[in-house]
């Protein structure tokens, strides 16, 4: 799952089968610049992490209703605006779209449902499916964002796969798989 | 029981007006004291919020959180404005 495109790899009793469908992150990106009126680069930010309704200096409503109350106030330019949030750093970056956090949170989860688990669905549907039960693993940059995974799990769930995140050689994450795969069969002199 | 209102704590007639008119276009009330701290202004007010003057600007406090004024700015119908925009939680409209 990449930028531009959802790669299928399958193999199964020896035989090896792939499928590309065109649409995955930056679409997302895109739908949400779109929604939110921002350019690419602060869309693909605001993919990734969680928004925040800023609703007085002190308090910040969550997308799932839950408030987190301050001890000091939130910048004067972030008060009654949707931002998005680094949890960790607790920065805020004001957007000027009207939408509450728990809209915005579901427009955004449903685009990566739409886009990427639907591009999935759609790629092993032309591989004749997979077998119930089967492993099917998560790499690329997008499988980094853990509501990717969760979208694709609960859009698949019908299919009855094991859904998990790939760890490229064990330590790399999900990132550069096919990099890592191209340098392998490199080596292997394929 | 004290009106909902934020407290304008200045005996300048030029910043009284100016900060007036600028919570009557926001639709939000507002009660002028005679001069004390943005602060003590913000502890009077019902809305948690004071403006006064504060190093020769003019200062928007909070009651809650860090004794510092929140924004300091120097035009009083500006000053009003975000005062009574964050009253009533409204995009204050400034830039960071």
């Amino acid at each position: 799952m990449g930028g531009g495109t959802v790669d299928l790899h399958v193999e199964l009793a020896g035989h090896a089968r792939a499928v590309a469908a065109a649409g995955a992150g930056v679409l997302v990106d895109r739908i949400c610049g779109a929604l939110l009126g921002i350019d690419p680069l602060r869309a693909e930010r605001a993919k990734q992490l969680p928004s925040v309704h800023v609703e007085t200096p002190f308090i910040l409503r969550h997308e799932d209703g839950g408030r987190t109350f301050l001890t000091h106030p939130a910048p004067a330019h972030t008060v009654a605006h949707l931002c998005v949030t680094e949890r960790r750093e607790g920065s805020l970056d004001p957007l000027t779209a009207d939408l509450a956090p728990e809209l915005w949170g579901r427009l955004r989860r449903a685009a990566k449902r739409d886009v990427i688990a639907g591009n999935l669905r759609r790629a092993i549907d032309a591989v004749g499916g997979l077998p119930p039960g089967e492993l099917a693993i998560l790499v690329g940059g997008c499988a980094e964002d853990a509501e990717v995974v969760d979208e694709v799990s609960l859009a698949l769930a019908d299919l009855d796969l094991a859904i998990a995140r790939g760890n490229v050689l064990g330590q790399h994450g999900p990132r550069a798989a096919v990099a890592v795969g191209l340098v392998l069969l490199h080596a292997r002199g394929t | 029981m004290s009106p909902p209102t934020v407290v304008l704590a200045s005996d300048d007639p030029e910043v009284i007006r100016a900060v007036a008119a600028a919570f009557e276009e926001e639709a939000v009330p507002l009660s002028v004291v005679t001069p004390i701290s943005a602060r003590a202004a913000a502890l009077r007010s019902p809305l948690g919020i004071g403006i006064a003057l504060h190093d020769g600007a003019l200062a928007i406090a909070l009651s809650t959180g860090p004794d510092v004024p929140y924004v300091i700015g120097d035009d009083p119908r500006r000053m009003g404005r975000f005062a009574a925009r964050l009253a009533a939680r409204r995009p204050l409209g400034v830039t960071a």
